[in-house]
Order: structure tokens, then C-alpha cells, then sequence
């Protein structure tokens, strides 16, 4: 059985095993490795990817089951040259450290930024709960995501 | 993995041993050489429907849609907090009712009490047929080989609340959780309760000692711990994430919290 | 040229808040780790190990493993017979005839596939005959317990002094002034207390990952770590080989934390890249991260203490037992930082430390930021809490007249230069006002606030550099430094190079780690990057800039005392644009006299320490002392033991900060992972010997909403040997979270908050007046009981 989906705008025809999980095939196949995989478990958010515009774990996605999707990966957001605002203001506030959280922190706050442009400290703080980080201490981060709260038209 | 197109044809590959498979989140952490069943293609197991004052959700239907659909409805705020607080955010996008309700080892699903407590039924299809039943009846004996499709919860007219206890703040399972419903008379008298209590024991249940010793009281908080704590008959689950003593300890004071909030003036 | 002269100018233009130049391929997941090395015709390896956590290996059988498919290779104990260790070599790469602890590797598999790698490890026929364990040091210590190093006598010593013994894996004591006539006055309170902290997991979201390759004769390795030079040491001698054959590279590193301050799994990748002939990957899965971690050690300390009335620590005695799991490891040089963290912060007129790494049968520890002090400094904190409510006297109080401060001795009787903690202390009393009576919050909640001091140093040691100058007037900057996300090799390195040649950063390429490039180093741990790179940085650039200068002088008619090096340019002093471009006067000095390049090094000081005090001890004093206070408030709910921290406050003693917002940066990250530290992380082991926490569901790092914003002050001025006057900060912000927020806990609840974490469950025990059994049978009261070297 053949699964059609597209991977940031590119088709992908997959007919591996439909157990695989979503996170392996970027990374294994087509060595789309901006998803890492961390825990394995869905807790850390790591590898999140958005899957038809929401960000889900890729980790927990089986191939099996995105016939028809549209999956977008860190590689996917936005163009090389091109930051979108969560990745400047991530730039601007100087708040990388190992970076192995970034990517499924950016995918994770630009949609939740798309859907709540005007959020209070404590929502961007429960928005991030999915997206576990050992480096920062996470405050720095939500100082640079309130920082373009309201300046919603940026997100691209 | 295989995708049904009908509920005959999940149950046709569940009897031949397919795993079922809703939102994935428990079955892709278990082992990987079992064939799985997809429900996502049969219609209508995503549905969330109002019926004069019941609620028919589908079980597809993920923790997110709940929480989300039942934002605004005081009665079944149980719900909505138990489904808005599990998890993470992605998760919640991806775990479903179903899911939640048919991991049957597994002591803390949050959505279970909240619906114990709401009064819900099950609906599920067998080899015979279609068949509505308690879930509380449903988690004392699980049926055989079954599909769960929905999840009704009849009309309500009190409040619920749901109180979960966490090391953390969010991101892990609670090590107990409490849900309440509460219907009340202006003077506070208590004229119906409805307590469940998940996490501290293998399953989640209802706490029929503690309701039937407060219904009719007023009780203020001081007493309402104490009545609790004699009345707790919980034997707590000794496990990594907290140790069984600690489970049933807190037990009185999660009351005391879910029926403040009931009880304050402000409703939540 | 005088230094010190430029001294100030060179600080001026090396502060700022540069932001870090990898940030941008990290947020679009572009930069390559270790782990992303997924290429095809990569061969990929998986580990059979141990579960079980003492026997006797009675057959280890790979022939059927060995015919399945894709598998290439399998290696076990015979392919690497070396032993190593620090201090002492007591480490086989394998087990060999016997398992030490539950996770131990007995082979390693390379195939085709993951998959198949796994599936082949698994079909490896295993007979392991059980023998008894010890899983406490308790255990460990009991006059009967089995040696879980029969042969320990017989080990390779790697650095003489230190006493050992059975399951006493290495012994460090320090013995100043007479504590016994202390202790025997009549006019001192003696004042005893007991502490324990469990083990904290490193958790760094790159797990530890290796590909190796065999080339030319050569190993090349690509890791995850953050000492390359240890990792070509240890690989090399565990296979035989000489050093010169193994060459190290480091790509971007996903957190280490200390973790891969030691060689891991690259040995065992090297090993089949030559039986193979082929590129190997090895990474652990995250259980095997969880399972196997080097954490942090669980240690069970005993302080007694000898105080007058008004509050003069006449004499202390302690003993630290650390946990060093089944082998030696980091532990047994991190018994020397007892005597400066547990026998800091304080003046003691007399003192003696026991401090001993312990074999049990569990996984081996490591290091993990602030390792050794982050534990000592919560035991000692506490300790003074508890000698204040003892003698009476207010906690602020005490700690103001006794902070060491200029001139006053350390435990090893070390000088102390510059009055520090005392200050630092008053500005937070200052900043944060002192502590009211407030005893519950507005919502009914228990309530409690500490303040507490703490000792940390930078791990100095030797570092080399070479800075090399480009045609276009950019410089390349070559040192072993690895980037394992604190920001030193992307902001203060560049910024030291750029301050010291009159360049931008952005015009200083910092070439990391590659043992074929670049010269030794101690690798990136320790707070020492900064220091230690950057000064031997900062020496490299002192002969390139003098060799500009020579040729710059020749080609503007003037002395090398009139130039400076400014923007990009050599001006004459007080004439701007009379110079030429830095450009020009490299292609000068390329036809004068070659390329421009300096190399520069950098090594330890040596504070002396006052001799015959510290026996066992890899350093006698620390080279460069760092200070922390710390202030917290909190609130505990009666009901469920529940802590939230209300506030957090850090006062901390920087030299100078280069780069503030990076240091504010390590501040918000460490004082996280003390809380979690704290609060959250806990590791039990089981009765297989096993970590009960295997992965993210149960070992609980904090969220967004565990943590708040924490205030902070850099304090800087205090002496320091670091270029610029910088200390390193990247450590020390974890240093005193357990005990602030310990003390803090015990002020709330009323109870001996003596053990950490402090979970829920266990605060909600204290509270219940059934807090843990901490008498500890395997820690005498009489101090020399504790030593193999003054055992009666």
C-alpha cells in the first residue's frame, strides 16, 4: 500500500511499513533531521511538525495514517533567508542555547501565536508545556514571544 | 495497519487480533509488530452533538475538540478541565475519548472520572450488535470484543469541576485527580454530589461513601476534610510516580478544593 | 606596550551583548548534531547490556548473533581489554567476567540497520550467574559486604596519595587545627546534622552519540562530548593504541551539563569501525540515556559542628559519602571539591573532611554543573540554619559575621584575597530587604523565605590557542573548545579575540574542537571556558598583535608603542585615520615575514594551600574562588505538599561579565535545573538495581510553568586570574538551589528539610511528621572512623 502526502509542498509517495513512525521517515529517509527525536513519548515536543497546519508529535504519528496530509517541518517554515517572527524575536532576544528544543518550539508558538495573537504571560507559558527545554529556563523565551504578541501580521 | 471503512470491518480485524487504533498516543509507545486497525475512516466517531440537554461525543473525538466544545458549559466543566489539562498541547490535538476511556491498564486517564461523575454512557458495537451502557458499568466489566463509538452525558443542571494533582505543573499524568459534580440549593444545602476519584487506585471511581454522607449537609471546609478522610476507603496505588499513601493523603483536601470552586460565589 | 595600559580599553570594547552566531541554523534546523548524522552507508550499532546488578558472566555466545542479518560486526570485553578511570584505572570498556551494574555493556553490535543492529544484540546468548549486591552505600559499608572490586589492590594507579580500601573507591581528607580540642571546650554548643540527596539526570536532549570511522590507519571519531582530549585518551588506551592514532571532532553539541564530561561510547564505536571498515553511528536511546546517565552522585553527609554563643565556628568536623556507582569515575577527583564547597563559605578555626567515593552495584555517576558543590552547599546551609536556631541567632546575622572574606583561611588553608561573600551578601540584603515574620500567603498557604550563601571555583587547567590571521582581515581562532550551548565559543571567545585585535566578533572565526588542529585542553566544563581558553586566547593574540604592530611600525615610520589596534585598522595613537587598514599590514607581513599567526597557552596558577592539611586531593586550593547568594521565597500547600517558588533572587559574583545577557541566560537555566533539582527530579533504584525512571514519563525536568523569572545582580570586581578579570558563569547558578530552597521549606513547615528532592510526597511527610530515617548507621560520630587514614 502506497501512502501520498506532501512534505513541505513536496509529494511523498511512502510504501514502507504504515507503522513507522512520521519523526523516523523525516529523519531516516529524507534526512529532514529539524524534527530531533528526543524522548520518544510525546512529552518533550522536540520533533513537533504541523500536520495539516496543527503542530502534533511526529514521534507518535504513524505513516499509516497521513494519506492526504500536509506535513510542514522545521525546514519547511518559511524560506532559508527568511526568519518568521518567532525565529527573530528567538534571534533577537539572544535566547538559543543547545537548540536541540528550537525547532519544535517554533513550530509549536507560531501556531499557537496564529490562533491567540494577544496572549498573557501565563498563556504563552501553558502553550509551551508540550515543549520541554533543559537549557534556558524557558523565561527568556516567553520574554522574546511577548515581545511579539501583538505584531501578529509578521507571522508569515 | 489497516484502515475500516465500517465498524463490522474493525471488528472483523480486531476477532483476527488487530489492535485498535484512535489517536495513537498509547499505541505507538507500545510494541510495534501488532497489526493495528484505524477507526479515523468509519463516519461519524468524531462527532460532537447536543440532543435536547444530552451530549453525544464521538470517540474519535480528541481532548482538544472537548475541551474546546465544552468551554462554555459550567456544567460540564469537569470535562473540559480534565481534557484541557492533560497532556501537552500536541497531545491533547491527537489523544481522543475512546482512547482514553478503552486503555484499560492504565490508572490515570483524566477524561474517566470527569465523565463518571457526569453520568455517562457508552455506546459500543459487539459481534451482537449495538448497546448502550453505564461507564460505570462498562469499567467493572469490560465487555468482549467491542468497538466503543460514543460517549453520551445526559442533561445536566449543577456544576462539575475537576481538580488534578501534579508534581509539576503540567506534562505529566496526575498522581490523583478528582472530579465533582454539584447541585445545590440556594441556602448551600447539598442536594446532589457526584464524586470520582481516578489515579489513586488501578481505575478511576466513584466515591458513593463520601456523596451519600454529604448530600443533604452544608458542610464547611474544615468538617468537609474530616468527613473525607473517614470516609475514604481508597486503597492508593504504590507506583513510581508517587508512592499509594501519598495518593489517598491528599484525597481530603482535593475535595475541600473541588468544592470550594463549586461553591464560590463567581461559579469557577 | 603595557597591559595595563590597554587593560580597560580592551574591557570596554569586549563587553556587549553579542547574540550567537549559530542561532540562526538552529532555529530553522539546519545545524548538525551528532545525532543528525543519518547519511546512507552509515552502519549502525546497539549495545547488549547487563540486567542484572552483580554476577558472574558464565558465557557470553554471539555465533548466532553474529549469522543474522545486515550484522557486520560484534564486539565484547576481548576487543578492549584496557582498564581506565581518574585516579585510579579500575574501568573495563566491557564487562568482563563480571557485571558491576544493572546497563553495563557486554557487546556491542554494528549492522545494517538499527533494526537489525538491535534485534542481533538481543539474540546474543547471555548466561550470567547471580552474585550478591550492594545498591546503598550503607550496604557498601557494612562490615560484611562482598568487595565489588575483589582486585582493587591490584589496579594501575593513575595519581598517588589517596587512600582506598574495599568498597572505599577513593578517600579524600582534610585535617586543620585540632577539632577534637574544639569540640572538647565547655563554652561551645555542638551542633549535628544529617543530609541526603538522591541522584539528578542530566538530561541533555542530544543523548550521548558517537560516529567513528577508521581512516588511514587512524580512528576518526565525531561525538557528542565535551572533552575531546579525554575521549582520544581513553579511547586509545582502552584499545591499545597509541594517542596519535585517534583523532577527535565535535559538532554541535545538544546540551551536556557535564554529562559528556567524560568518555562514553566512543571506544566502543571505535572498535567496530575498524572491524568493520566502515562509518559507525552509536547513540543511545533515551532509555539507555536514562538508564546508563552519569548523574549526579547521591551522597549521605553528617556535619558536627563546635559554635560559640556568639557564633564562631571553633570546629567542624564532616564526612561526605558519595556515591560513585559501580567504578570510580569523576567521583574520585570530585572528593577533593568537598573541602571547598562543604569546607567553604565560612571561617573555621579548626576542621577535618572525610569525603569518600563509594562503590555500590548501581550505574556509574559522572559530573553534572556545580557537580559535588550543589549537594554540599544544600547539606552546609542547612547546617547553619540549624546552628542559628541552636545558638539563637539570626541566620543573616551569622552568615555576615562568618562569609570568608579577605585574608581569611580555606578549609585547606588557602589565603582568600578580596572581601566578597560579605558584600554580595549586604547587596541582596539591601536589594531584597530582610526577612519579615510572614509566616502563611493571603491564600492560607505556608510561607517561607532563606537566604544562603555558596562556594564554587573555575576548573581551570591547561588550555591552548592559536589565532590565525586571514588575508581579508578576518581572524580564525583554533582551539579544542566545543559549543555545547552555553554561547562561549559563539560570544566571550570571539569577543576576547575581537577586543584584543581591534576587530568585530563577527570578523573572529572560532574553529571548534579537532584534536588534529588543535592544541590540548582540559575540555569545556567547570566554568572554565572562558577562563581558561579565553586567557590562552588572549596570549595567542598577544603575539599576533605584536608581530601587526612590528610590521604596521615599519610601514607608518613609527613606534610600536604609538599604534593601536582599532575597527578593523592600526591608527597612530590620537590621530584617527592616520593608520592603514589591518589588511594592508598583513599583506605587508606576508612578503616581510609570512603569514601572521600566534599561538598562546594557558594553565593553573597554583594557589598554595597550607601543607599537610589535604591528603587525597587532585588540587590543594582553588585557583579562582566564585561566590553565589541566593534568595528565595516560597509557599507549601498544607494540603498536598505542593511547593511553588514565589520568588528568586540571585546575587552572583561574575569577575566581570562579558557578555551580561548571556550570563543572564546560564542564570535562568541553572537556577531551573535547581529547582527541578529541588523539587522535581528524582531517581530511585530498584531492587534489580535499575533506575524506576527510564524516560520523560517519570523523570520530571521542569516545564514552562515550574519555573518564574528569576532576579539577578552581577556582581563583578572580585579578584580573578581570568582574562578580563572574568569568571566563568555558566556553572555556578546551580549551585545554591537545593539549599535555598531547603531552608526556605524548612522555615515554612517547621520541619528538618534535610533530604533532597522534596517531591511532594516527601514534603508532605515532613509536614506529617514522618519525615526520612536519616540516623545513618554508616557514618560514625567519631570523625576518624570515617577515614581509612586516621582509622585508629
Amino acid at each position: 500500500m502506497t501512502i501520498s502526502l506532501t512534505i513541505n509542498g513536496d509529494p511523498l509517495e511512502y510504501s514502507g511499513d504504515p507503522r513507522r513512525t512520521l519523526l523516523s521517515v523525516l529523519r531516516n529517509d529524507l534526512r529532514l533531521t529539524g524534527a530531533k527525536e528526543v524522548c520518544g513519548e510525546g512529552f518533550c515536543g522536540a520533533c513537533t511538525v504541523h500536520v495539516d497546519g496543527a503542530p502534533k508529535v511526529a514521534c507518535l504519528i504513524p505513516m499509516g495514517t497521513l494519506s492526504g496530509r500536509s506535513i510542514t517541518t522545521i525546514e519547511g517554515l518559511g524560506a532559508p533567508d527568511m526568519l518568521n517572527a518567532v525565529q527573530q524575536a528567538f534571534v533577537d532576544h539572544d535566547v538559543v542555547q543547545c537548540g536541540m528544543c528550537f525547532p519544535g518550539m517554533v513550530l509549536s508558538m507560531s501556531h499557537f501565536l496564529a490562533e491567540t495573537p494577544h496572549p498573557t504571560r501565563d498563556e504563552i507559558k501553558r502553550a509551551m508545556t508540550g515543549n520541554l527545554c533543559r537549557c534556558t529556563g524557558y523565561e527568556r523565551i516567553v520574554d522574546a514571544l511577548a515581545s511579539i504578541a501583538p505584531a501578529q501580521e509578521a507571522l508569515s | 495497519m489497516i484502515h475500516a471503512s465500517s465498524l463490522q470491518e474493525a471488528l472483523d480485524h480486531q476477532a483476527s487480533g488487530a489492535v485498535l487504533f484512535a489517536g495513537g498516543t498509547w499505541a505507538m509507545r507500545g510494541p510495534m509488530d501488532r497489526p493495528f486497525v484505524t477507526l479515523s475512516g468509519i463516519p461519524g466517531l468524531d462527532l460532537i452533538e447536543g440532543q435536547g440537554g444530552q451530549l453525544i461525543l464521538g470517540a474519535l473525538v480528541t481532548h482538544e475538540a472537548l475541551a474546546r466544545a465544552l468551554s462554555t458549559d459550567p456544567g460540564r466543566a469537569a470535562l473540559a478541565l480534565a481534557a484541557g489539562k492533560s497532556a501537552t498541547p500536541a497531545v491533547r490535538r491527537m489523544a481522543t475519548l475512546g482512547g482514553n476511556i478503552c486503555t484499560a491498564d492504565f490508572a490515570s486517564p483524566d477524561l474517566v472520572p470527569a465523565l463518571l461523575v457526569l453520568g455517562a454512557c457508552v455506546t459500543i458495537v459487539t459481534a451482537q450488535g449495538v448497546e448502550d451502557l453505564p461507564l460505570a458499568d462498562y469499567l467493572a466489566t469490560p465487555p468482549g470484543p467491542h468497538v466503543l463509538t460514543h460517549v453520551k452525558l445526559p442533561a445536566v443542571t449543577g456544576r462539575s469541576t475537576h481538580v488534578r494533582l501534579m508534581q509539576r505543573q503540567a506534562g505529566e499524568y496526575p498522581l490523583a485527580a478528582l472530579s465533582m459534580a454539584l447541585k445545590a440549593d440556594p441556602d448551600g444545602t447539598i442536594r446532589d454530589l457526584r464524586i470520582a476519584v481516578g489515579a489513586v487506585e488501578a481505575r478511576p471511581r466513584r466515591w458513593p461513601a463520601l456523596e451519600a454522607a454529604l448530600i443533604g449537609c452544608t458542610p464547611d471546609p474544615a468538617a468537609l476534610r474530616g468527613i473525607a478522610r473517614d470516609l475514604s476507603d481508597f486503597i492508593g496505588r504504590d507506583a513510581v510516580d508517587a508512592p499509594g499513601w501519598y495518593r489517598t493523603r491528599v484525597l481530603p483536601g482535593l475535595v475541600a478544593r473541588a468544592f470550594a470552586t463549586l461553591t464560590a460565589p463567581e461559579g469557577r | 606596550m603595557s597591559t595595563q595600559a590597554t587593560t580597560p580599553d580592551r574591557l570596554t570594547k569586549a563587553v556587549m551583548n553579542l547574540p550567537r552566531r549559530d542561532a540562526r541554523d538552529k532555529l530553522q534546523g539546519r545545524t548538525r548534531y551528532t545525532v543528525d548524522d543519518t547519511d546512507a552507508g552509515l552502519l549502525h550499532a546497539a549495545f547488549r547490556r547487563a540486567e542484572i546488578a552483580s554476577g558472574r558472566i558464565l558465557r557470553i555466545d554471539t555465533i548466532a548473533a553474529r549469522a543474522m542479518p545486515g550484522v557486520k560486526a560484534i564486539a565484547t570485553a576481548e576487543d578492549a581489554p584496557g582498564l581506565h578511570g581518574i585516579g585510579i584505572a579500575d574501568h573495563p570498556l566491557f564487562a568482563d567476567e563480571v557485571v558491576r551494574y544493572h546497563g553495563e555493556p557486554l557487546a556491542v553490535v554494528a549492522a545494517t540497520t538499527l533494526d537489525q543492529a538491535r534485534a542481533a544484540a538481543a539474540a546474543i546468548e547471555v548466561e550470567i550467574e547471580p552474585l550478591p549486591a550492594c545498591l546503598t552505600m550503607e550496604q557498601s559499608l557494612a562490615a560484611d559486604a562482598p568487595l565489588i572490586h575483589p582486585d582493587w589492590q591490584s589496579y594501575e594507579i593513575l595519581k598517588d596519595g589517596a587512600a582506598r580500601g574495599g568498597n572505599v573507591a577513593w578517600e579524600a581528607t582534610v585535617v586543620r587545627g585540632d577539632t577534637d580540642a574544639a569540640f572538647a571546650r565547655d563554652d561551645v554548643t555542638i551542633v549535628e546534622g544529617t543530609y541526603q540527596v538522591g541522584r539528578q539526570s542530566h538530561v541533555p536532549f542530544e543523548p550521548r552519540a558517537v560516529v567513528a570511522d577508521y581512516e588511514d590507519g587512524r580512528f576518526h571519531i565525531r561525538t557528542s562530548t565535551q572533552v575531546p582530549w579525554t575521549v582520544r585518551h581513553v579511547t586509545a588506551k582502552v584499545l591499545g593504541v597509541a594517542e596519535s592514532r585517534v583523532r577527535v571532532t565535535v559538532p554541535a553539541v545538544g546540551g551536556g551539563f557535564g554529562l559528556k564530561f567524560d568518555c562514553s561510547l566512543e571506544p566502543f564505536a571505535a572498535i567496530l569501525a575498524r572491524k568493520t571498515g566502515r562509518r559507525v553511528s552509536l547513540v543511545n536511546s533515551r532509555r539507555e540515556e536514562q538508564m546508563t546517565c552519569l548523574s549526579r552522585e547521591n551522597a549521605d553527609i553528617l556535619i558536627r559542628s563546635a559554635v560559640t554563643a556568639d557564633g564562631r565556628i571553633l570546629g567542624r568536623e564532616a564526612t561526605v559519602l558519595m556515591d560513585c556507582g559501580a567504578y570510580g569515575g569523576e567521583q574520585v577527583f570530585l572528593t577533593t571539591m568537598t573541602a571547598h564547597t562543604l569546607g567553604g563559605n565560612y571561617r573555621l578555626e579548626s576542621v577535618r573532611l572525610s569525603s569518600r567515593a563509594v562503590y555500590t552495584n548501581t550505574p556509574p555517576n559522572g559530573a553534572f554543573r556545580a557537580c559535588n558543590g550543589v549537594y554540599n552547599t544544600f547539606a552546609l546551609e542547612r547546617h547553619t540554619d540549624e546552628i542559628c536556631a541552636a545558638i539563637g541567632m539570626d541566620p543573616m546575622e551569622f552568615r555576615r559575621r562568618n562569609v570568608v572574606g579577605d585574608g581569611d583561611l580555606g578549609a585547606t588553608g588557602q589565603v582568600f584575597e578580596g572581601d566578597v561573600l560579605r558584600p554580595m551578601l549586604d547587596l541582596a540584603l539591601t536589594k531584597h530587604g530582610p526577612h519579615d515574620g510572614r509566616t502563611h500567603t493571603d491564600d492560607g498557604r505556608l510561607y517561607g523565605r532563606a537566604t544562603t550563601v555558596g562556594t564554587w571555583f573555575i576548573f581551570v587547567g591547561p588550555s591552548a590557542a592559536t589565532v590565525n590571521l586571514n588575508a581579508d582581515g578576518s581572524a580564525t581562532l583554533v582551539t579544542s573548545g566545543v559549543e555545547i550551548g552555553s554561547g562561549t565559543m559563539v560570544q566571550s571567545l570571539p569577543q576576547i579575540v575581537a577586543a584584543n585585535l581591534g576587530l568585530h566578533p563577527d570578523d573572529v572565526i572560532v574553529k571548534t574542537a579537532d584534536t588534529d588542529a588543535s592544541g590540548r585542553d582540559l575540555g569545556v566544563g567547570g566554568g572554565r571556558t572562558t577562563v581558561s581558553i579565553g586567557a590562552a586566547s588572549e596570549a595567542a593574540c598577544e603575539e599576533v598583535r605584536q608581530k601587526l604592530l612590528r610590521v604596521a611600525a615599519q610601514m607608518l615610520q613609527t613606534s610600536e608603542e604609538q599604534l593601536v589596534l582599532k575597527d578593523g585598522r592600526v591608527e597612530i595613537v590620537g590621530r584617527p585615520g592616520s593608520g592603514t587598514s589591518i589588511q594592508t599590514v598583513i599583506a605587508q607581513a606576508e612578503a616581510d615575514i609570512g603569514p601572521i599567526s600566534g599561538s598562546g597557552a594557558f594553565t593553573a596558577p597554583g594557589i598554595p594551600a597550607m601543607p599537610g592539611c589535604a591528603a587525597g586531593h587532585f588540587i590543594d586550593a582553588i585557583d579562582i574562588p566564585v561566590f553565589a547568594v541566593h534568595d528565595c521565597e516560597l509557599a507549601v500547600d498544607p494540603d498536598t505538599g505542593a511547593v511553588e517558588i514565589l520568588s528568586y533572587r540571585v546575587v552572583q559574583d561574575v569577575g566581570r561579565a562579558l557578555n551580561p545577557r548571556a550570563v543572564h541566560s546560564q542564570i535562568q537555566g541553572g537556577v531551573t535545573q535547581g529547582i527541578g533539582y529541588a523539587l522535581h527530579e528524582d531517581i530511585t533504584i530498584n531492587a534489580q538495581g535499575a533506575f524506576d525512571q527510564a524516560g520523560f514519563s517519570d523523570y520530571r525536568i521542569p516545564t514552562a510553568l515550574d519555573t518564574l523569572p528569576i532576579d539577578f545582580h552581577l556582581y563583578e570586581g572580585a579578584p580573578s586570574c581570568g582574562p578580563l578579570g572574568t569568571k566563568g558563569a555558566g556553572e555556578v547558578p546551580i549551585l545554591n538551589v537545593g539549599a535555598t530552597i531547603a531552608c526556605a521549606l524548612a522555615r515554612a513547615t517547621g520541619q528538618a528539610a534535610n533530604q533532597l528532592p522534596l517531591t511532594a510526597p516527601r514534603v508532605m511527610a515532613l509536614m506529617d511528621g514522618a519525615g526520612p530515617d536519616l540516623r545513618f548507621p554508616h557514618i560514625s560520630r567519631r570523625w576518624s572512623d570515617n577515614t581509612i587514614a586516621f582509622r585508629d
